[in-house]
């Protein structure tokens, strides 16, 4: 592949930067704004000898991407929030059992079947869509280049921690078209799950210490492949044992919270020295970038923390920050979620306010503008 | 400095397809920045339909990809006249197709009305490239990107079969500017007040 610049959609972009990550199988069941990304797949995956599935239901969809994964190969689904919701199922089996996958949900607005429309309504659902203690790793893109690339790293991270990783698109960057400059194929890093290192007889399914991630065997090739769903011991057994309980849920958690430094990932504009600091993330970022701009013209001093990594949230960095300014604003397009993990990160040390829209419609640079006069 | 562009109309008049070879155009082929948007539902005939398209020099990167005050509206049909025209620079250019828009809008810019739609039939025998006609007047009325460009995205997006007429419906845009046809018929809008 030469650098060529190409014209594409966000829905393009995911699709193209999963391809590149080395994802083969796609399995997706049809819905608005997230059918280009099957799309694109039905058309590429047979063209590089992989699999494009379309199947009867969301359900099926997430289920036959875990299967292609425990079969050695890179697999991704997309849907919307409603279809996120009927997955919840197949992505805490794959927390559980640690089998790695890509899911890209292009949010629409809403509850229920809701509408087509963009929204940033689903982030609470990409962490706790499933049951128990949900450990995953979501991201938030907020241009096309960044849905080309954060879904090589959502790949990466997926094979990396063996954990579901949801890249979490909206309906206006799904369609929204820009230039992107695709890079040569080594100018990619690609991440594989660990591999076994011991003879089939030696492998224990979920051997590894309480920070770690086991290493994973494909079926097929010899090994007793276990993947549970259940409370499960080293080996893969079925268990009922307290202590294993322990053990596994807080392994789950630890091989993640113990790599904040590999994982976590934010964009900060003119911290240093604002008065104000606005935090907004996917496509909300960019009307926050404007109104910095704006605000700049006006004599105001307004910096922006932008999560590109939103769980696990960027705790540690975010309660600095508060310690140092006068005032932070929460810009999102829903009725407020990710301001509940700014007022619990900055504990009441700094007033934290919210700027919410859940019409359909992007947040305006003016709107956001307007709210930091408010609070001067 | 960017430039936002607001292409407004109904669902089947085609300016998804010219806001994207317009990105293209200047995006790819020129090297600049460049975002295309699309407000959703419009894509269907009949139902109201927006793309708007941002402009900027390659240093300068786009921050918001909606069009907040335009340089350049384009109304095909009178709602979205009525509905867009107050957000409009002062500098800024209205272009009215007057085979649908029969009552200019309140606006700080200057209108140039013309009726398209109907010109296009008469000269291509076909409605259809209607955008594209367009898609020519608004480049060099805005001076966003040259005709090399055009014709190259043109040919790339264009479905098969259709490259040829909708490179001659480029060819009558950049006419109707050369021609002075625009100003001259733009005089239609005294009629129009």
């Amino acid at each position: 592949m030469s650098r060529e610049g190409l014209l594409l959609q966000g829905n393009e972009a995911v699709s193209e930067g999963a391809i590149a990550a080395g994802v083969r199988f796609f399995a997706g069941y049809p819905i608005t704004p997230a059918t280009e990304i099957s799309e694109v797949m039905a058309r590429r995956m047979p063209e590089l000898g992989g699999t494009f599935l379309q199947m009867e239901d969301e359900i099926a969809s997430i289920s036959a991407v875990l299967g292609a994964s425990c079969g050695g190969v890179k697999a991704m689904t997309a849907s919307s929030g409603p279809g996120l919701a009927l997955k919840a199922e197949g992505i805490g089996y794959a927390v559980c059992a640690e089998i790695p996958c890509l899911i890209v949900n292009v949010q629409r607005t809403g509850p229920g079947v809701g509408s087509v429309t963009p929204s940033q309504q689903d982030v609470m659902q990409a962490k706790w869509g499933p049951n128990s203690d949900n450990m995953i790793i979501s991201l938030s893109p907020a241009s096309i280049k960044e849905c080309f690339w954060l879904a090589i790293r959502g790949v990466n991270l997926s094979e990396k921690y063996r954990v579901p990783v949801i890249l979490l698109s909206d309906s206006f960057l799904g369609h929204m078209s820009e230039k992107i400059d695709l890079p040569s194929p080594e100018e990619i890093e690609t991440m594989d799950r660990p591999r076994p290192t011991v003879a089939p007889e030696k492998y224990k399914a979920y051997d590894a210490d309480i920070n770690g991630v086991p290493p994973l065997a494909n079926f097929g090739e010899g090994y007793a492949v276990r993947l549970v769903g259940n409370m499960h011991n080293k080996a893969g057994d079925y268990s009922r044992n307290p202590r294993d309980f322990d053990f596994l849920i807080n392994r789950l958690h630890n091989k993640i919270l113990t790599n904040l430094a590999d994982i976590c990932a934010y964009e900060e504009v003119e911290i240093d020295g604002a008065d104000l600091v606005i935090v907004a993330y996917g496509i909300v970022s960019r009307a926050a970038k404007a109104a910095i701009r704006l605000a700049k013209n006006q004599g105001m001093r307004v910096g922006l923390f932008r999560p590109i990594v939103l769980w696990p949230f960027p705790t540690e960095r975010l309660a600095e920050i508060g310690k140092k300014v006068g005032g932070i604003l929460v810009a999102e397009m829903n009725m407020g979620q990710v301001i509940r993990e700014v007022e619990r990160t900055t504990r009441g040390e700094v007033p934290v306010a919210g700027l919410n829209r859940i019409d359909g419609l992007l947040i305006n640079p003016l709107d956001i503008l307007a709210k930091l006069k408010e609070m001067g | 400095m960017t430039t936002e562009i607001r292409l407004s109309g109904s669902g089947g008049q085609g300016l998804l397809f010219i806001g994207r070879i317009l990105a293209e155009a200047a995006g790819v082929f020129e090297g600049k920045n460049a975002v295309q948007s699309t407000s959703y539902g419009g894509q269907v005939r009949g139902g109201s339909s927006r793309s708007d398209v941002l402009i900027s020099p390659a240093e300068e990167e786009i921050d918001f990809p909606e069009v907040m005050d335009a340089d350049l509206l384009l109304a095909m049909n009178q709602e979205a006249a009525d509905e867009y025209g107050g957000k409009v620079k002062q500098s800024g250019v209205v272009i009215l197709d007057t085979t649908f828009v029969k009552q200019p809008p309140k606006t700080r810019g200057r209108i140039i009305a013309y009726p398209f739609t109907l010109k296009t039939k008469e000269r291509l025998g076909s409605a259809l490239p209607t955008n594209v006609v367009v898609l020519a007047v608004i480049s060099q009325i805005g001076a966003l990107v040259g005709k090399e460009a055009l014709v190259r995205a043109i040919k790339k997006r264009s479905p098969k079969g259709k490259d040829e007429i909708n490179l001659q419906a480029l060819n009558l845009g950049f006419e109707l500017v050369k021609t002075g046809v625009l100003q001259r018929d733009g005089d239609d809008e005294r009629e129009l007040h």
